[in-house]
């Protein structure tokens, strides 16, 4: 009886963790921790960036690219960091003004890792910029990717 | 001679490694297969406060406004209410007002009951109020925007996860007004120069426009829609690039008048 009643308990606590687990599994996403212990990395004791809590998300295949329209205000400074967990193909991020051109950024690459990537971009004025995010390899399948960013 | 072998295996069984490409020096951005993703991340209003302040002292504290929420049933109101409520909390915060922080942190616990993610919410705005009471507004700022997207994120799991959008808005038409007036009494060609938000708002109109009409069922909500169709038209610059005065008290118009009639006065 008492086996018993281990038993049942040993199953309800598994259960727990099991719900637990299912429950957060919406909130935690790997690409977004990546690029947020880089960004914490980046932004310790640094010069005054804050990091913002909404973040984008997607998936691609390796030879795609994605743009990503993004508001950005000229006199602030900016820097994203791009992730894509679970590969070891290299990423790029770029970014575009309204007018579809290259804009000049800062690439900060963070070797010997290839599937981060983080760039600082000071806007020449203010409007709708583009970010592009693009992923080179073999792989066949789908990689999930997060960005997120700063400002100051 | 072990890399060529590995190159030639990889090579044979097509899984050669793709180089990392240049970037395009230029992209047609109107291109049919230009794969534009939507995004949902709205700039919050101290992104371009913070903008703002650079070109000199503002007078935040002019642009706190007082007026409480009153109490509705309708969910959608409420959520409006919530992106506004959010966005007088980082007017607060520009102005270092104490007070209007805390009254603006109860507003917030309030109003998450209201739409059912007060307990989502509970430890943050406890968490503003820690930050308040050491003086510590940069934490004051992060914790509010923390607020803000445990909100959305709670939103987005509801059955009504459209909500979320209308607190994104709420948000928006907020700082949009505060933004507005600040130019309008001290204009400037830079300044106003923050005004450029047309692709911003069409985003915020197709979202507006997609959005269920049984959540836009309160008469405000076609005045908003009607709002958001003017200032699009008044949020673009001129054949120089700028936004004149005339422009700017345009927009501060349009944008007090509706909140004024969300705040439903």
């Amino acid at each position: 009886m008492a086996k018993g009643a281990k038993h049942l308990r040993f199953l309800v606590v598994l259960l727990a963790i099991v719900w637990v687990k299912v429950g957060f599994a919406d909130e935690i996403n790997h690409e977004k921790l990546l690029a947020q212990r880089l960004a914490l990395m980046s932004l310790k004791g640094s010069e005054g960036l804050i990091l913002r809590e909404d973040w984008m998300r997607g998936s691609f295949k390796p030879g795609e690219s994605k743009l990503i329209p993004q508001q950005l205000f000229k006199n602030n400074q900016y820097q994203f960091w791009f992730a894509v967990s679970g590969i070891d193909d290299e990423v790029q991020l770029n970014i575009y003004d309204g007018d579809g051109k290259l804009m000049k950024a800062e690439t900060v690459r963070f070797t010997p890792k290839k599937n981060i990537i983080s760039i600082r971009v000071v806007p020449e004025s203010t409007g709708m910029y583009y970010l592009r995010v693009a992923l080179t390899g073999s792989s066949k399948s789908d990689k999930d990717w997060a960005l997120i960013y700063a400002y100051k | 001679m072990k890399r060529i072998t590995a190159f030639l295996m990889a090579a044979a069984s097509g899984l050669t490694p793709l180089k990392a490409e240049e970037p395009p020096v230029a992209i047609d951005l109107k291109r049919e297969g230009a794969v534009i993703i939507t995004s949902n991340v709205i700039p919050i209003p101290l992104e371009v406060f913070a903008a703002l302040d650079k070109l000199g002292d503002q007078d935040w504290n002019g642009q706190i406004d007082p007026r409480d929420f009153k109490p509705n049933p309708n969910r959608s109101r409420s959520a409006l209410f919530f992106g506004l409520a959010i966005s007088q909390g980082f007017i607060a915060v520009q102005a270092k007002n104490t007070a209007e922080v805390r009254r603006v942190g109860m507003s917030v616990q309030r109003l998450a009951g209201s739409l059912d993610v007060e307990k989502a919410v509970e430890g943050r705005v406890n968490l503003i109020m820690e930050s308040l009471r050491e003086k510590n507004w940069d934490a004051v700022k992060q914790e509010l925007d923390r607020t803000r997207q445990t909100v959305l994120q709670t939103l987005k799991t509801m059955p009504d996860e459209e909500m979320a959008s209308l607190v994104s808005l709420g948000g928006w038409l907020g700082g949009t007004g505060a933004l507005a007036s600040i130019l309008k009494n001290n204009y400037s060609l830079e300044g106003a120069d923050l005004l450029n938000q047309a692709g911003l708002l069409e985003q915020l109109k197709d979202g507006y426009k997609v959005l269920p009409s049984s959540i836009k069922s309160d008469e405000v909500f076609a005045q908003i829609g009607g709002a958001l169709l003017k200032l699009s038209d008044l949020m673009k610059s001129d054949k120089t690039g700028t936004f004149s005065l005339a422009q700017v008290s345009g927009i501060e118009k349009e944008t007090h008048t509706v909140l004024n009639a969300i705040y439903g006065n």
